[in-house]
């Protein structure tokens, strides 16, 4: 896995499938420590060498290259990445939304969006003697 | 050859529970990050031969996982301290009703046996 600067993510792709990797394997985003960062792998369908690429996503702008023009196959994965991240595909074109289709409400991966699921359905683990926080909410999380 | 012969012994097909090892502890209603598990409890006062005093010993009163919410991954059967769930392979418990795919103690431990 390597780390590259944002501001190459399009150019590096262009150049590993000039060098070979041709086969488009995924791209999503995950969130570490309120930074999101986009992950994409490729692959040399000859010599079985694959290569992962992240980049940090710059928190002002929430937009990345798009690299569909490279890989056709990652148009899907970036409308769902920005379906579940709010993260922006700059120079994609077919940018629909897959699921959600008002794009109403905050992006459900982002870890700061609070799911409706975690107010509605009681914890199981609650102790019955004192109050305990569950793994997994906002700190203000309060069960109704 | 049936298809569970050919899938691996620890593919995560089903949880199978063994309710006498179950200490009650809750810790995997805890760290179940889809809070599909529901477990109540009661305790009992058992008194063995010989000693001097009762001991106190949890029963089990309500044990139930929802398969319809459980995502598979695993965390109860690894963070139980007391071998009391186990990954069984079998797949055939597909329901008609979201009611039919929460399963409770006599399910569970129909799945295979956890302690030979």
């Amino acid at each position: 896995m390597r780390e590259v600067d944002q501001v190459f993510w399009a150019d590096e792709f262009r150049a590993l499938q000039s060098q070979g990797y041709f086969f488009f394997d995924f791209l999503t985003a995950y969130e570490r420590d309120s930074q999101l960062v986009v992950i994409a792998r490729v692959a040399n369908p000859e010599t079985k060498q694959s290569q992962m690429l992240t980049a940090k996503v710059d928190a002002q702008q929430n937009s990345m290259a798009s690299i569909s023009v490279t890989y056709p196959g990652a148009i899907w994965h970036e409308r769902e990445t920005t379906e579940m991240f709010g993260i922006s595909f700059v120079g994609l074109e077919d940018a629909r939304p897959l699921l959600r289709r008002s794009m109403l409400g905050r992006p459900p991966l982002l870890k700061s969006s609070v799911l409706a699921a975690r107010m509605l359905k009681p914890w199981p683990g609650q102790p019955s003697h004192r109050k305990q926080q569950p793994v997994g909410v906002v700190d203000d999380w309060l069960q109704l | 050859m049936t298809t569970v012969d050919r899938i691996p012994a620890q593919s995560h097909g089903v949880i199978a529970l063994s309710a006498s090892a179950c200490t009650s502890c809750m810790i995997c209603v805890r760290e179940c990050p889809a809070w599909c598990i529901e477990l109540e409890s009661h305790d009992e006062e058992v008194t063995e031969p010989g000693a001097r005093r009762p001991r106190t010993v949890s029963v089990l009163d309500v044990f139930t996982i929802d398969y319809g919410l459980c995502m598979y991954c695993g965390i109860c059967v690894d963070v139980c301290p007391f071998d009391a769930l186990a990954w069984q392979p079998d797949f055939d418990y597909a329901s008609g009703s979201a009611t039919g795919l929460v399963q409770g103690i006599n399910e569970l431990e129909s799945w295979g046996k956890v302690r030979e």
